[in-house]
């Protein structure tokens, strides 16, 4: 089943070197853990880069969005 | 000194990159769709579903019938282009010299990089473990080498699915024992031309005499004879050339001959097209316009308007006054339209048309959609049509990762 959201969700991330990597997130009064970052890619929104991460756990499949202009989080899909 | 040159391409792409970024929809199969409706063209298939028959360019609804399990994604294009963009940087790791054909394939020229064609290989295995390490595990690709950029394409795509081939003078007779379209550049037209002379396959055109097939089929005819034959034709080209016409084109998802509807998709066209010449600082001349009908056939004009063509507004008028009095036939299924006899942008000032004004408010107008979003600040016939036109990935030749 897959859908499209739009939420904010609170997020833990991890600095490695250059790299940002989320590893847990709470959405929806849930916490859930990033097994696997499969993808990373980005885009744009006027001058709002925007980073998207594709990630998993063992039973689902996550977008995650990184707004660079005020730093804010979201869920945008979910595939379960 | 004989060339060495490599043809990458990778495998179903769109819908790789779907199964990499979604890990549960990997062995399945998988259509990336213009559109999710029951008309929407399969612009990618997963090899799961090319197993079943489902091609590119099948329908969503013919797709549902071949393969009832099929998911359906509409396609991402800003997800393919950043995948591409970490794809090719691999690539330029190897080469200055590399060609970015389409979104989903390049050429690369390792001549005095590297001594021979084991080392080519070598590359090769290389850069398709550097993609799955470095970009994603489920992303393969086809490699060709070659000696020219046509056998080195040849072999890419005779190469089984992500593997390696290479085309050499102790091979390439062996490699030509097949039918003429699965070469790069003959189509169906032109196999009926070349069967017409006798030749059946690409090893008798190879074999056939230049002089003969140069006198029957022109200059076209001596390519084609000289590409197979291993002589360069083209160089690998490092794409800063400037470009010959700024166009975009656009399948309706409603075909119709409501001409308000088309007029908005014309306008939100001209836009995307008057953006790209003003990115690229360069005006036009000419205007080329094309409507297809759902039918066979369509409708095609090319407009000289008498002034450098530079802003939105300045492509946009002549088409709609063509559109406002063409009698349509059918329903439109398809619009294109380009700009193009291009040349860098002059302050030149015309004794009959001052558009220097109208220069600087697309100017303006552009600094502020890239500071604030696409459509931010729209012209009034633009209007409501904010969610028409969306950004699109077409089958082929989508070359610049940027736009």
């Amino acid at each position: 089943m897959h859908e499209k959201i739009d939420e904010p969700i609170e997020i833990l991330v991890k600095f490695l070197g250059k790299k940002v990597e989320p590893t847990l997130f709470k959405w929806r009064k849930k916490v859930y853990k990033v097994e696997k970052i499969n993808l990373i890619h980005k885009g744009k929104k006027g001058n709002n880069m925007i980073y998207y991460f594709s990630v998993s756990d063992n039973t689902n499949f996550f977008r995650l969005a990184f707004f660079t202009k005020d730093l804010s989080w979201k869920i945008e899909e979910v595939y379960y | 000194m004989k060339k060495i040159i490599l043809h990458i391409d990778m495998n179903s792409y769109f819908a790789s990159v779907e199964q990499q970024a979604n890990p549960f929809l990997r062995g399945k199969p998988v259509g990336v769709c213009a559109y999710l409706s029951p008309n929407g063209t399969i612009i990618a298939s997963s090899m799961e579903a090319k197993k079943k028959g489902v091609k590119t360019g099948c329908k969503v609804r013919e797709a549902k019938i071949i393969c009832p399990g099929i998911i359906f994604l509409e396609n991402e294009p800003a997800k393919y282009r950043s995948t591409t963009e970490k794809i090719f940087k691999i690539f330029s790791e190897y080469t200055e010299l590399l060609e970015p054909y389409s979104i989903d394939e390049a050429f690369l020229d390792l001549t005095g990089y590297i001594k021979n064609f084991s080392m080519a290989k070598k590359i090769a295995l290389e850069i398709q473990l550097k993609i799955k390490k470095n970009v994603g595990e489920w992303l393969r690709c086809s490699i060709g080498i070659s000696f020219t950029k046509f056998l080195a394409k040849f072999a890419g795509d005779i190469a089984p699915k992500g593997g390696i081939m290479e085309i050499n003078n102790i091979n390439l007779e062996d490699c030509l024992k097949r039918p003429l379209t699965d070469a790069w550049g003959i189509n169906k037209a032109v196999e009926s031309h070349l069967k017409f002379l006798g030749i059946n396959n690409l090893l008798e055109l190879k074999k056939y005499s230049p002089d003969k097939i140069r006198m029957m089929l022109g200059r076209y005819g001596y390519y084609l004879w000289a590409n197979v034959n291993g002589q360069e034709i083209s160089k690998v080209n490092c794409g800063n050339s400037i470009p010959k016409s700024v166009g975009h084109s656009y399948c309706l998802p409603k075909k119709t001959n409501d001409k308000k509807y088309l007029e908005s998709i014309v306008f939100k066209l001209v836009e995307k097209i008057g953006r790209r010449l003003r990115s690229l600082e360069m005006e036009g001349a000419k205007i080329n316009f094309y409507m297809a009908y759902i039918r066979e056939g369509g409708i095609n004009k090319s407009f000289r308007p008498g002034y450098k063509i530079f802003t939105t507004e300045e492509i946009f008028l002549p088409v709609s006054e063509f559109l406002k009095n063409v009698n349509l036939l059918f329903p439109v299924s398809m619009i294109a339209i380009s700009v193009s006899s291009l040349s860098q942008v002059s302050a030149q000032i015309s004794l009959f048309y001052n558009s220097l004004k109208k220069k600087d408010l697309s100017r303006a107008m552009d600094k502020i959609n890239d500071k604030y979003g696409e459509y931010a600040v729209i012209y009034g016939a633009m209007f409501g049509t904010e969610n028409s036109a969306h950004d699109r990935i077409g089958f082929r030749k989508t070359v610049n990762i940027n736009d």
